[in-house]
This record gives C-alpha cells, structure tokens and sequence, in this order.
C-alpha cells in the first residue's frame, strides 16, 4: 500500500510537483521556508483575497451577525480574550478559542484534534450549533444570491460556488496567517541583545529544569501533539475527555493538542477550557506538576521553581511576541472587521 | 475534481488492475526480462543479458519486447558498440504503439548524438580508494576527497592517485578540537566543514577554506543555539552550502547558507527526528533527504523538497528502511539503499520529467551498511566502509603489583566490534556492557543499543533492548545496590539526560535532564554526579544532583572537559579525568581538587577506576602519535597511581597499542575489564562504484 501511495503521489511528475507556488506568502524570520499546501488548493491571489473577505463576513452564521474574525481576532493575535467562544444569540461554547497564527503549518486542528486538514478545519465553526449555525448548503445558497460571491468564486475557482470551494478559499487566508520575526527569532538567529539576561535565564529553564520544550518545540512551539497536562481533572472528576472523543483510546482520556505559545502574552486566558487568566498563574500551574489523573502525562512532574526562575519563565514567555502578518500583499487592504450583513 | 486528483486515481486503478489480472498473464515473460535485468546490472554480464533480452523481444508481447530492445541496446551501449544506435531506431521505426519506450529510445538517440565522443561504459565496477576517513566527500572530477587529517585533525584534502593527505589550515587541532565533516564545493577550490571546539559553546560550527595553499578559513555559521551542523552539500553554483542543523531544544532542520553573506535560511523543521544524507539535485532546484516518518521505527523513506521550499513530495516511501546515496548527474534519478530484499541493496528510482517513474531498479545487491560519500560528474558514487572495531576484553590482575597476569580476552565473541563501556556490578557477578544493534550508515548521532548483562558464573549474556540513543554518551554504571544502572544518554526524543536502567527489566526512566556525558554514583546512591556547561561562565563544572529532592549543587568548576569520573569505594572521594589525560580527585563533599597525574605528552580521551581498597586508581588515556606516523591508532597506556604520592606504576597489559577504555575492576581486584580498538586493518575505506548507471547525461554543469 505505502508504494502505492508512493507511486500516486509521483503521477504528477516530481519536477512540476516542486514547481514554484502560484503564490506564496512572505515567510517571517522563525519559520520554515516550507509550509505543506495541499496540491489541489495551491495559494492564489483570488482564493486567498475570497477567503479573507469570508473570514470577515457574518453571511456565513445563521443571525448574520457572527463572523469567523468575531472570535479571531487580529488585534488579540487572533483570539478572542474570552475563557470559551461565545457564538450567535450569545450560546457559548466549552472550549477557548485558539489563535489561527501559524496554522498552516498545522498538523491536526481543534483542541481535540478531529480534524486533520485545514480545508476540513474551517467549515466546522461554519457548521457548529453554538457557533455559526449555518448548513454549508445553506451558507452555499447565500454566497450564490450575493451580489459579488458568485463573481469572486468564478474568478478563483472557475466554477459555481461549490462546499469545496469555500472551505479551500477559507483555508488559503488561513495559511497567510502569520507570525515570527520575535525576540525570541532574533535571538536564534544570532541577534544575542534580542533577550534580555531574564528571558535568556527563562529559555534556560524553558528547556531544562521546567521541560517545556519537550511539548512547545520547534517553528512553531507547538509538537502538535496531545498530552494530559490535568486541566480538565477539577475535584475527582474529568470535565471534558478531549482526546478520547476522537480516538477512544483510554490514555487519551483528558489529553488535549499543546497549543503555540506564539504570541501568548495576547492570547489570554489560557488552556483549553480558559480557566487560567494569567501567565503567572499558567507557570504556578506547572510548578505544581498539574492536576494529578490517572491519565496525567509523565512529563508533567513538580518543577520546583524559585520566585526568580518563574520570572524569568515569564519574560521568556512574552518574548515569543512578534509581527502578525495575513493575506497575500496585493490582497491585503486592511485588517479583517466584521462585516455585517443585514 | 481537480485534475491532479484524477490522474492520481487513474494512476491508483491503473496499478490496481496491474497488480491483480495483468501481472499473471504476463508472468513468464516479465520474470524473464527481470532475470535479463538481472543480469545486466548486479551480474554485469551484457552478452549474456543481450542474448536473454534478444529472445524476449522476439515474443508477441509488444510491451515487453520494446522494452527487451531498450534494454538490449543499452547493454550495446555500455559495450561501445554502434549496435545500440540501430536497435534504438527499429524501436521507434517499428513499436509507434509503444509510445513511453518509443518516447526513451528517442531520448537515448539524441543523447548518443551528443555524447558520440564520451567513452563508452564496461561492466560495473567497485574498487577500494583507501583507507581514508569517512568524514568528507569527492570532488566533482573524483581527484580528490575532503576528509580528515588524523593526524592532527585538520581539515584536509586527499588526493585519490597519489594517496597523499594535505591538510588545509596547518593547526593541531586534536585533542580539543577537529573536522568533524566537509564537503568539497563542485569546482574542488573550496571546502565547507564543520568545526568542533570541544571546550567552547557552541561547540561546532561552519567554515569555509579555499583548497589553495594558504587558504585561511572563515566561519560561515556559528550560533549558540545550534548544537550540531553538519555540511551536507554545496549547491551546484557553487554560492550556498546545504547544512543538517540540531537546535538546542532537540529539533532538527534542513537549511542552505548563503556563501556571500553568511544568511541562514531555514527550509523544514523536524522534531527529534533528524533528516539525513540532504543532498542537491544537479540543477539545484530540488533537495533529496531521508527520514524516519514513524517515530516508532526507525525506517527511513525519502523526499524530494523544493530548494525554496516551495513544496515537497514523497519519493520511497516503503516499510523497508531507504535512505539517500545520492543524484544521477543528469538528474533523472536518485540512487538509494534499501533493505527490502532482506539485504542492504544500492537501487535506482527514475523521477523523470513528464513521466510516471518506474519502479525502482536494483543496481548492486549486498552493498552493506555504506556511508555515502558523493557522485561525481561522470557518475562514480563514492562511499565509505566503517568497521566495527570495539571489544570488551577481560585481563586477570594482580591486585598487589598491578601486573597483567595473562594476555586479555574477549568477554563475547557475538555482535563483535560493537561492544563497549563494562562496568562490574557492586557483588562482582555480573559485567554489564553497552553493545550496538544497528550500523547507522547516516552520519547523524543515533544508534540502536542493547544493554548486555553478562553472569560470570555461568557464562551466559542477558540482552536488554534499551530506547537510548548515542555512541559517546552511553556509560552505564551500577548503582551501590547492584539493582540498576545509571547512564547518561539521549532518549528517542533527542532528550539529553541521566537515566536509569532496571537491571532485570531493562525498563528506562529519566532520572533528571541534563547536557551531560559523564556521570557517578554517590557511595550511598542518593546522589549522582555529572559534568555539565555553566552557561553564565561558559564552563564545565562538577555538579551533584540529590535525588530525593531534585537538588542540584555545584561542587566544582572545571578548566577542562571530563571523560570519566568515579566515586571512591567508601564514598568520600570523587576522581575524575580529563581530555589529555590529566586525573585529579576531590573529596565528594565539596573542596579542593587536587592533581594525581598530568602529563605532557599529547593525550587524547582517559578512563579511571578504583582499586578495591581505595588506596590506587586505575588510568587509561591515549597518546597521540607523532605526526609522521601514519598508522591510524592511537597508542594508549594504563597506569597505577597511588593517592598517597609517588611514581605512576605502569600496568603491562600486553596489547600496548589499542585506545583502552570505559576501564572497571572486579571487586576482588583481580580482575580488569575494559573496551579497546581492535588494531588490526582500517577503520575507514573509501570505495568508488564506477559504471553502473543505465545513462549518463550530465545537466549538472559541475
């Protein structure tokens, strides 16, 4: 079977495989020059200047009052500042809101994981009753009676609007969706005044005594992952299964995706459920070792960390702040707003 | 759909119905023009490959028969004979229905029509280079290799006809320091190499030396975050070097560096699994590598990836475990090793242009765990042999003079060359020693370990499987309680750290995380004491790490790097060695170290254990030799040294010219275990296979 793959994958002739993009983002200092694009849905201006105006359009919820860009928002490196999303007519969901930054480089999406392509990713919320609560036949017909839609769909797609269509022009804004060029980047790449002598001890202790790199690794700090870190573990019981839901595996039981800790000091409050509103206290939560469950990860073991080290952790953290980059440069006028539709 | 997505499932059913009812009606002639295959490319012998192609092609299958031709002609054309010209023109005179093959022989004509003048190949042919170090690579004409100079570890070049080595910078760099690998840029005026300065952070980084006489170096690359660079590749013109990076925080990235100034550009990001063997396509527009994509095996497939990163396609993908020897020069295909036939075999992969590829063809079986050097310009792949030569020995000692009583032998004749580290347990029945499982032919620091408990009443070895990684950390030790065994090591994660090891389960657990390489017990096994970098003073420095509280405390700066250290038999004292050779001890509680042993001559890597009573210590260290002596091993020598003063005792173990280490006694004393080098052979070889390529067209340019 693996040769099989193998040998479909190499239908396409490997050199117009690699053939340049149509169209690529500028990547920012900190990541990688590849980001994996699935072969049906390269980037073009069109798609991606479509699905940024979608992102911002309340067309796609049932009350027409909700956006993707409600709850993602630029400013908040795409989050909310809310301990759980809130969708249309106020229903509130149980999990927060995770930024979108980096996502093209994503593996699986939700906290869960349930998902494994960014295509598939952003209709969920689309879909979603505490969200957007629209049908994709039903958001289909609205972007076919709109006055521009049609005309945009045509222009990226060659076709009618199809449910593909707009979960892959979604997906092309998504992946323009950018953050690096840090302290923290310029500090690896060779800039030693880019942290100070606190966040330089915080990067210590981030890879050694408090073992957070084992899970918040690489471009984009982020193993892609799922542990059970014990935040759903409240009082002798789990709160939400997380993991388990998708695979039923018993060790996945209250295990959720390591979130990137790209941009935290923006994306408060913390954790999948929101319940931590401050770093400092996300940092007092680890030195503890988390919430003991028979399901806790290994790795998570009491840090014993001074008053200084923790600090020193937090400096770390907020030096993982950088530029927030989205759209194609010829497609971007402005930030992304809530447009609402009447 | 998409077009794409269509011609994948066209492609999809197309093999699907290939391997269910064609494929058995077509049996007989395709196992014949496999076994013509056969012989042409692992047999070399063309006439009789030609005679067996000649029959096929007389067969009703015209499929089968175009490609017989095809096969035959090429056979011709390795032979030099014009023959080839007329078989490729009846292929596309008579077979119009055969169009991929009538595509190829067009092809070959127009390549014969432009190579009239190249010599025609012979048969495949492997010859022995030298014994020259497995760290560098050829240049594009195949006169030279970068490698190391052994004798000072200089970064060097080799000169293939003449077996002369010339060092490039002129520096003694051993003991502290060395090449670690090169690469040679195509035009042979320059190589890339990774330098390692064992005493500094970072410890390794990247040059640049024009081959000229003179040449100075110049630092390419040098950044504290970066652990490990390897110099993997130059891009064909000759302006950016592709480097393997290992990142402090364990991950592992493919990036190119600009020559002209100095910028890093990082291409993919890997976890603790780390790419290999990344190689330029001769175009430069695409990057071939391997990689492990199961984090539970360690089987590599192979990828092709955009030079700017642009897109990635999968190109093996196989359960076997593939891994890169490099680009045809024409571009047209990878070469590549793989154990899917059960043997390490070399094998073909065509990814050409606006076709879909064949299957891979196997070119050479039984070429072993090869190290793949380079392909030159005219299509000779250079690759390196390594062996194996580690052994534990056992030597009986008298405990009063410290004498060798009898010659030293083996303690196992099995996984020989591959067994290193003894230590005795604390009851002196048992001898464990680490033992490697698999010869990683990458060049990237990982191996598959055993460790080896050997009962010495009864003889027999109990082998536990362990889930550490790397040959220069793995050191266990017993604890006082004889129930595990302490080591550093690196998990499968790439987590540098000490752990211990369940002596009868062989179940790992991570004691503390740590950057370390040297490790002891404390005498009542609540502690443990491990070398590490103070990174605020960019020194190594004793620390002791309390177990029960997780405590750590500095118990001593160091001005050097230490290869072995030993807690005394009661506990109070802690000796500990140094590169050179230099051997102090200090109480475990803390003060002033103080030297037992220095000496002036150039002294390499050292190992120390106590005598039973507390009152000598057993030193081992290497003695560089001098730089006209061109054999490849070092000297090495064993000492007595006394804690109260006095002359070093000799100890006259007869096998004066093995590196001996990882040294432990029996706790009656009369007995020595120990690892050395085997001194007979080389360890390295370099070998060149020469004509084996079914076409040479060279687009490259180099």
């Amino acid at each position: 079977m693996a040769t099989l793959v193998a040998l479909a994958l190499l239908a396409v002739p490997v050199a117009a495989q690699l053939a340049p993009e149509l169209q690529r983002p500028e990547v920012p200092l900190g990541l990688d020059l590849y980001m994996p694009v699935p072969d049906d849905n390269p980037l073009t201006h069109e798609k991606v200047a479509l699905g940024r105006r979608l992102f911002s359009d309340t067309i796609l919820s049932r009350d027409r009052r909700v956006a993707c860009v409600t709850c993602h928002e630029p400013e908040r490196a795409f989050t909310d500042g809310r301990a759980v999303a809130v969708g249309i007519f106020g229903r509130t969901g149980t999990r927060n809101v995770p930024t979108l930054v980096n996502r093209g480089y994503g593996a699986t999406f939700f906290w869960d994981g349930r998902i494994s392509t960014l295509e598939a990713q952003v209709l969920q919320p689309i879909q979603d009753r505490k969200e957007m609560d629209l049908t994709v036949p039903d958001a289909i017909e609205r972007l076919q009676d709109h006055h521009d839609y049609p005309a945009l769909f045509q222009a990226a797609f060659g076709r009618t609007i199809t449910p593909d269509d707009l979960g892959w022009a979604l997906a092309s804004y998504v992946r323009t969706i950018l953050s690096g060029n840090s302290r923290i980047d310029r500090y690896m790449n060779g800039d030693r005044d880019a942290l100070s002598a606190q966040a330089r001890r915080g990067l210590t202790i981030f890879r050694g005594q408090g073992n957070c790199a084992t899970c918040h690794v690489g471009p984009t700090l982020t193993d892609e992952r799922f542990h059970n870190t014990g935040v759903a573990w409240q009082e002798g019981t789990l709160l939400d299964q997380g993991r388990y839901m998708v695979t039923g595996v018993e060790e996945d039981r209250g295990a959720f995706k390591t979130p990137t800790l790209r941009n935290v000091d923006r994306t408060a409050p913390y954790m999948h459920d929101g319940s931590i509103t401050t770093l400092e206290e996300v940092i007092d939560y680890y030195d503890r070792g988390g919430n003991k469950n028979i399901h806790l990860d290994p790795e998570l073991q009491p840090l014993k960390l001074a008053a200084e080290e923790k600090q020193a952790l937090v400096a770390l953290l907020r030096s993982l702040s950088g530029t927030i980059q989205e759209g194609l440069p010829a497609s971007v006028i402005e930030s992304p707003r809530a447009a609402r539709h009447p | 759909m998409k077009p794409t997505a269509t011609r994948i499932a066209a492609l999809m059913l197309g093999v699907s119905l290939v391997l269910t009812g064609g494929v058995m009606a077509q049996q007989e002639p395709e196992v014949a023009l496999r076994a013509a295959m056969e012989l042409e490319t692992i047999n070399g012998d063309l006439r009789a490959a030609i005679e067996q192609y000649q029959k096929i092609a007389q067969g009703s299958d015209r499929a089968l028969a175009a490609k017989a031709l095809i096969r035959m002609a090429g056979c011709y054309q390795k032979l030099g004979d014009a023959e080839a010209h007329r078989i490729y023109e009846q292929v596309v005179r008579e077979y119009a229905d055969q169009g991929e093959m009538v595509a190829e022989a067009r092809a070959r004509l127009a390549a014969l029509q432009q190579t009239a003048t190249v010599t025609p190949a012979s048969a495949m042919v492997t010859r022995r280079i030298g014994p020259v170090d497995l760290t560098g690579s050829p240049s594009g004409d195949g006169r030279y290799l970068s490698t190391t100079d052994y004798r000072t570890g200089d970064v060097a070049v080799f000169n293939v006809a003449t077996g002369q080595i010339r060092a490039l910078t002129g520096v003694q760099a051993f003991p502290n320091e060395s090449v670690v690998n090169s690469v040679m840029s195509p035009s042979g005026d320059e190589v890339a190499y990774t330098w390692a300065d064992y005493t500094k952070q970072p410890s390794h980084d990247l040059r640049v030396i024009a081959t000229a006489d003179g040449a100075k170096p110049r630092i390419l690359f040098s950044n504290d975050d970066v652990e490990w660079i390897r110099a993997s590749d130059w891009s064909p013109d000759g302006r950016q070097v592709l480097v393997l990076l290992t990142k402090i925080d364990r991950t592992n990235q493919i990036a190119v560096i600009s020559v002209a100034d100095r910028s890093l550009k990082v291409l993919k990001t890997f976890d603790w699994r780390y790419p290999a063997n990344a190689r330029f396509s001769p175009d430069g527009q695409s990057i071939v590598y391997d990689f492990a994509p199961d984090e539970d095996s360690l089987a590599r497939d192979i990828f092709v990836l955009a030079a700017d990163g642009s897109r990635e396609v999968p190109l093996v993908e196989h359960p076997a475990d593939d891994s890169v020897l490099g680009w045809t020069p024409d571009g047209q295909h990878v070469l590549f090793a793989s154990d899917r036939r059960g043997s390490r075999d070399a094998w073909l992969i065509r990814i050409a242009d606006g076709k879909v590829p064949h299957a891979p063809e196997l070119i050479k079986s039984g070429v072993g765990n090869i190290q793949p050097l380079g392909l030159t310009r005219n299509g000779s792949f250079y690759y390196g042999i390594s062996a194996s030569r580690d052994d534990v020995y056992l030597a009986a000692l008298d405990p009063a003079t410290g004498e060798v009583r009898e010659p030293a032998k083996k303690i196992s004749r099995r996984f020989e060359g591959n067994n290193t580290w003894p230590d005795w347990s604390p009851d002196g029945r048992y001898l464990a020693y680490a033992s490697r499982r698999d010869g990683n032919s990458s060049g990237a620091p990982a191996s598959s370990w055993s460790l080896l408990i050997h009962a010495l009443e009864t003889g027999q070895d109990r082998e536990l499987p362990l889930s550490l990684t790397n040959l220069y950390l793995l050191q266990p030790r017993w604890s006082p309680d004889g129930r595990s065994l302490l080591t550093p090591g690196v998990d499968r994660k790439g987590r540098k750290g000490v752990y211990r090891i369940d002596a009868q389960s062989g179940d790992i657990t991570r004691m503390f995380l740590a950057d370390t390489n040297v490790t002891a017990w404390s005498g009542d096994g609540k502690a443990v004491f491990y070398q590490d970098m103070d990174e605020e003073r960019a020194t190594w420095r004793i620390m002791k790490r309390e177990l029960e509280t997780g405590r750590d405390t500095e118990l001593l700066p160091l001005d050097g790097f230490l290869r072995d250290m030993a807690t005394s038999p009661d506990g109070r004292l802690l000796a500990f060695c140094f590169t050179g050779g230099r051997l102090k001890v200090m109480p475990t509680s803390g003060g002033n170290a103080r030297t037992l042993y220095f000496t002036e001559r150039r002294s390499g890597a050292c190992s120390i254990a106590w005598m039973p009573d507390g009152s000598q210590l057993l030193l081992s260290h290497g003695i560089r030799r001098r730089t006209d002596d061109t054999s490849t091993t070092p000297h090495s020598v064993m000492w007595l040294i006394s804690l109260e003063g006095g002359e070093p005792q000799k100890v006259g173990l007869e096998m004066n010219r093995l590196g001996q280490r990882g040294v432990s006694i029996h706790p009656d004393g009369r007995r020595l275990a120990f690892h050395a080098l085997l001194p007979q052979g080389p360890r390295f070889e370099v070998w060149v296979m020469e004509n084996f390529l079914p076409e040479l067209e060279d687009h490259s340019g180099r």
